[in-house]
């Protein structure tokens, strides 16, 4: 399924919050974590609920489905695998923006590759989980 | 100016540049040779824009144009180089992979690719990279800032940025043996076996571990 | 290697004192200078194969000191590891001695903190204090007392110095407290895995056994544990395994080399490198593509004139000519003559005498060569040159499927190919294994066999000497090459640590040498005995004229060689070398021409060893590829010996 940017970073940032132990994230909560007004992110989350990533019940917030778990994983592998390959391969200083550039554009194999060259790191630069892909077995 | 994509116009660049260095100007050659739809339109559009003239058979780019063309090219051919030297990528999804890179480096990550690879001359297929401002600030080539431990010289030193073996059993061994990332490596001789000291340890190895250990040169004084 | 391998003496009762340390750091030295019993020490890493075993007293009290084969890691990568492994796990010492390598004192920690996760008592030896400081290290060692909560002592144990205090702290031995953070994740899962292991010191060490996916203590969970704890264990192990991907022993290496640099930071000093001593600029020398091969070619040269000339020329012509030739053999013949019955007077004094022929040949031909060749090896061993030999034949190695490390029982074979054989152990894959066997059995002649040989191809001419040393080497190849085709398995990496080029001790290698010729002896003599009362009975009998005449077709329709040649190839399936001394006879006595000297000696070459050597094989690789390898072996040493006879014929060869 091919995702636009956008509903990427919608997935990277439940995800996150799913990381910090909470299941549900309030739509104010997105909006100010994507930097967008409060009435465009209904607008994304009900197109995504539309397309089975997400369950949104107004007033209660936003979770993902297990099928957006799946992609949001993945999008969130890549764009950390991103960061490793630009600092620990590459050895340039992790700047947010050529990250976000890169990680909607990594494909499965250059993910798969950084991922292997480095051994299967656990961890991004900035200590987060990397989830497991493929070539990890 | 949604109809004709930018990407559209990058790929079309990419193949004028291409083809004319095979000193082929030839329309017909770009317009069958490419994979776009509508290739016609996106060339209109292009000289409109003032990046290629054309003059009946003949297209060619102009100066505009010969400047982008250059910097995707640039941008494709070094992430080739990384794909396949650093990543050690399949050399079958080399160039796909690329095609999608050379969009999206900025020109920061560009350079640090370049330096790190050491400005590079030849992609993968032999064809040659342009120069890159970076490149300007050395005249001739440059050893690439991480590299496997076998393109080291005898006596230089580096500390390994990363193991990348075949089986683990290998990093296993090498680790218990004091050999991580981390560690500098002094390279004593590569033939007739590398022979590394790490520490104070020798070590002998054989040429296909030393190309799965990768190290940052130590410069030396 | 193996000389102390019997364990009769083990006493039970004793409190027991543990040797452990990296490989070649120096263990069996400081157990031969605690026990007084000699224990085969070299500068090779992996000499210490076998667990040795001695005593030693402390005090008034004796205690058992058992000296373990060296490792890098108590989370067992190979066969020798995991017997270290299994001796810590299994026995309550009163003490762990740990013998470090002064200049490796990183590695030597990686150690330490396994030791102290075991929770075993410790003492800690800065061994080869003097090399570390050549090298412009310095340790702070009442620091790394404290670092590690344990006694620290330096030592240059070849020359006794700290040997005494070894002793005299060995007593002091505590738990260390060392103790790596591997983190809150790994930490749960070792928590929670201990908890399932049976009450016991070394659960800690255990846990993170099993978490880095260590399946040689399979056998010991499950005669520890029951089956519900060992697959709770298991979903444990693989839960942890899940969350960590890629390697847990990788991992908790790494932290353990990320807190020992910390202590390395506080208590090691180096000064950068001091000024190199010619033996390193030899040693250096000696793995160098160009300059490797003079040095090389000086070794050759050294061993030729030692073992070649001083032991087989001088000494044999000595030993045989004049003390048994002059004195024994006329005394033994004189006073035999006393005796009234043939049978007896000729069973020890005859043509096949066992004086005459049995002795004479073991002690007068053998012993020189065989002491000059182990006192030429001890030196090479000890000097650190076989590791750098290592290096200069890897490549052509890589090609028989084995890597650089098979240059030790290849170099041995040279001497003696049983003892070779017991060595290849320290290879690490048995495809290695198989291979190397095979090999040294085909066609590494021993020193003995070595010495006849040359003794005969000196009467010979330079070209047959050449053809057939070049005969033998090609056929080791092409069947080392076919055999890294066909013994399935892989090839090990070669990963090879090569130690420094040292000057070696006089009086160790005086004592190997003793240990091996004795050892050697004993392997051999006997079988000259019997082979001289097999000849003597079939000839008595009148059956070694039936067994000439069955195997004609072979040996002189094949082969081209006078009937008498069977007697040879009859006591060659005893030993190989005695087979060829039977060939000297005859070539001496004019009997073949040069052709059939080379035919015979190629056949015999290609021979088993000896019965010895078969029996260890079936001993080390088990009857099935042992009998594989002698049923290969044969037929193709006469296949071979036949090639070659009918290529000479046929191209009308002389010699």
């Amino acid at each position: 399924m091919q995702l636009s940017e956008n509903v990427e970073e919608y997935l990277e940032f439940l995800y996150m919050v799913e990381e910090k132990g909470r299941k549900k994230a309030r739509i104010n909560e997105v909006a100010e974590g994507l930097g967008i007004s409060p009435p465009s992110a209904v607008q994304m989350l009900q197109k995504m609920e539309r397309d089975g990533l997400v369950k949104y019940e107004v007033r209660v917030g936003v979770a993902l489905t297990s099928k957006g778990r799946n992609l949001a994983r993945n999008v969130i592998r890549n764009h950390r695998l991103a960061e490793l390959l630009l600092k620990d391969i590459l050895g340039i200083n992790v700047d947010e923006e050529a990250v976000c550039a890169l990680e909607h554009h990594i494909s499965g194999k250059i993910a798969n590759a950084v991922c292997t060259r480095l051994n299967h790191p656990r961890k991004c630069p900035h200590g987060n989980d990397i989830p497991l892909g493929s070539c990890c077995k | 100016m949604k109809d004709v994509g930018e990407n559209k116009i990058d790929e079309l660049l990419e193949l004028i540049w291409t083809l004319s260095e095979t000193g082929n100007d030839s329309l017909n050659s770009v317009l069958a040779d490419t994979e776009e739809e509508d290739a016609e339109k996106a060339l209109e559009e292009m000289e409109r824009r003032g990046l290629v003239e054309i003059s009946g058979e003949r297209i060619s780019l102009t100066e505009k144009g010969r400047t982008m063309a250059r910097g995707i090219i640039r941008r494709h051919r070094l992430a080739e180089r990384l794909f396949s030297d650093v990543l050690g990528l399949e050399d079958k999804f080399i160039h796909a992979e690329a095609c999608k890179f050379e969009h999206i480096l900025s020109p920061e990550v560009t350079e640090s690719v370049c330096t790190f690879l050491g400005h590079p001359p030849l992609c993968p297929h032999g064809n040659p990279i342009p120069k890159g401002k970076c490149c300007a600030r050395f005249t001739k080539k440059m050893k690439p800032l991480v590299m496997p431990l076998k393109e080291l010289e005898p006596g230089e030193e580096g500390r390994i940025t990363f193991i990348a073996p075949k089986e683990h059993a290998r990093l296993d061994k090498l680790s218990s043996l004091g050999v991580v990332p981390g560690s500098t490596v002094k390279l004593h001789q590569k033939q007739p076996s590398y022979v590394i000291r790490v520490g104070e340890t020798d070590l002998a190895l054989d040429e296909d571990i030393a190309s799965e250990i990768f190290v940052k040169k130590k410069v030396m004084e | 290697m193996h000389g102390h391998g019997e364990r009769l003496e083990i006493k039970e009762d004793l409190e027991q004192i543990i040797l452990v340390g990296n490989p070649n750091v120096g263990k069996s030295v400081i157990f031969s200078l605690l026990t007084g019993k000699y224990a085969t020490v070299s500068n090779y890493p992996g000499t210490t194969v076998e667990v040795a075993y001695g005593t030693t007293t402390i005090g008034d009290k004796e205690f058992l000191l058992i000296d373990t084969p060296g490792v890098n890691s108590l989370i067992p990568l190979s066969e020798d590891e995991k017997v270290t492994r299994d001796i810590l796990l299994k026995e309550t010492p009163r003490a762990v001695i740990q013998v470090a390598d002064s200049k490796n004192l990183r590695r030597a920690l990686l150690l330490s903190v396994q030791l102290a996760e075991m929770s075993l008592p410790l003492v800690f030896v800065l061994n080869m204090y003097d090399e570390a400081k050549s090298r412009g290290i310095t340790i702070d060692h009442r620091r790394l007392e404290d670092v590690l909560g344990v006694s620290v002592i330096q030592t240059v144990a070849t020359r006794k110095e700290g040997i005494d205090e070894v002793k005299s702290k060995a007593l002091t031995a505590r738990n260390s407290s060392l103790r790596v953070d591997y983190g809150p994740e790994l930490e749960e899962s070792i928590e929670k895995v201990s908890k399932l292991l049976p009450e016991s010191r070394a659960n800690r060490a255990i846990a993170l056994m099993l978490l880095s996916g260590d399946t040689t203590l399979t056998h010991w969970l499950h005669s520890n544990l029951s089956h519900e704890a060992i697959e709770e264990i298991e979903e444990l192990v693989r839960e942890c395994q899940r969350k960590h991907r890629g390697s847990i022993y990788y991992f908790v290496n790494k932290r353990r080399l990320e807190f020992i640099k910390k202590i390395l930071d506080d208590v090691f000093e180096y000064r950068g490198p001091q000024e190199s001593t010619y033996l390193e600029t030899v040693g250096k020398l000696s793995m160098d593509p160009v300059w490797g091969i003079p040095v090389l070619l000086v070794v050759l040269a050294f061993m030729y004139a030692f073992v070649g000339y001083f032991g087989a020329q001088i000494l044999v012509d000595f030993i045989e000519g004049v003390i048994f030739g002059e004195y024994i053999n006329p005394f033994f013949t004189d006073a035999f003559a006393l005796i009234p019955v043939a049978l007896i007077r000729e069973l020890f004094v005859g043509d096949y005498g066992i004086i005459t022929m049995a002795l004479t040949y073991s002690i007068a031909i053998i012993l020189p060569i065989v002491g000059t060749f182990f006192i030429a090896f001890g030196i090479l061993e000890d000097s650190g040159y076989l590791p750098r030999l290592a290096i200069m034949v890897n490549k052509i190695f890589n090609r028989m499927g084995l890597n650089g490390r098979a240059v030790l029982p290849m170099v041995l074979g040279l001497g003696c190919d049983t003892m070779a054989t017991l060595t290849t152990r320290i290879l690490e894959s048995r495809k290695e294994r198989i291979i190397v066997t095979l090999l040294l059995a085909l066609g590494v002649p021993c020193s003995a066999q070595l010495g006849v040989i040359l003794g005969v191809l000196g009467g010979l001419s330079l070209a047959a000497a050449v053809l057939w040393a070049g005969i033998v080497v090609s056929v080791l190849f092409s069947v080392g090459y076919l055999a890294s085709k066909v013994v399935p398995g892989k090839t090990s990496d070669f990963i090879f640590e090569i130690p420094p080029l040292r000057v070696p001790q006089v009086s160790n290698i005086a004592a190997k040498t003793v240990a091996r010729v004795e050892w050697y002896l004993r392997e051999a003599v006997p079988l000259f005995i019997l082979g001289t009362l097999l000849l003597f009975t079939l000839d008595k009998l009148g059956a070694l004229i039936l067994l000439e005449d069955l195997a004609s077709p072979v040996v002189t329709g094949l082969l081209g060689l006078p009937p008498q040649a069977t007697e040879a190839f009859i006591v060659g399936f005893l030993r190989r070398d005695y087979g060829a001394a039977g060939l000297f006879t005859l070539a001496k006595a004019g009997m073949m021409d040069p052709v059939q000297v080379l035919v015979s000696l190629v056949t015999i070459t290609l021979f088993v060893p000896c019965i010895a050597n078969f029996l260890i094989i079936i001993k080390e690789r088990g009857i099935k590829t042992a009998m594989a390898i002698v049923g290969f072996i044969f037929p193709f040493a006469f296949l071979v010996g036949g090639i070659v006879n009918f290529v000479l014929r046929s191209l009308e060869v002389t010699l």
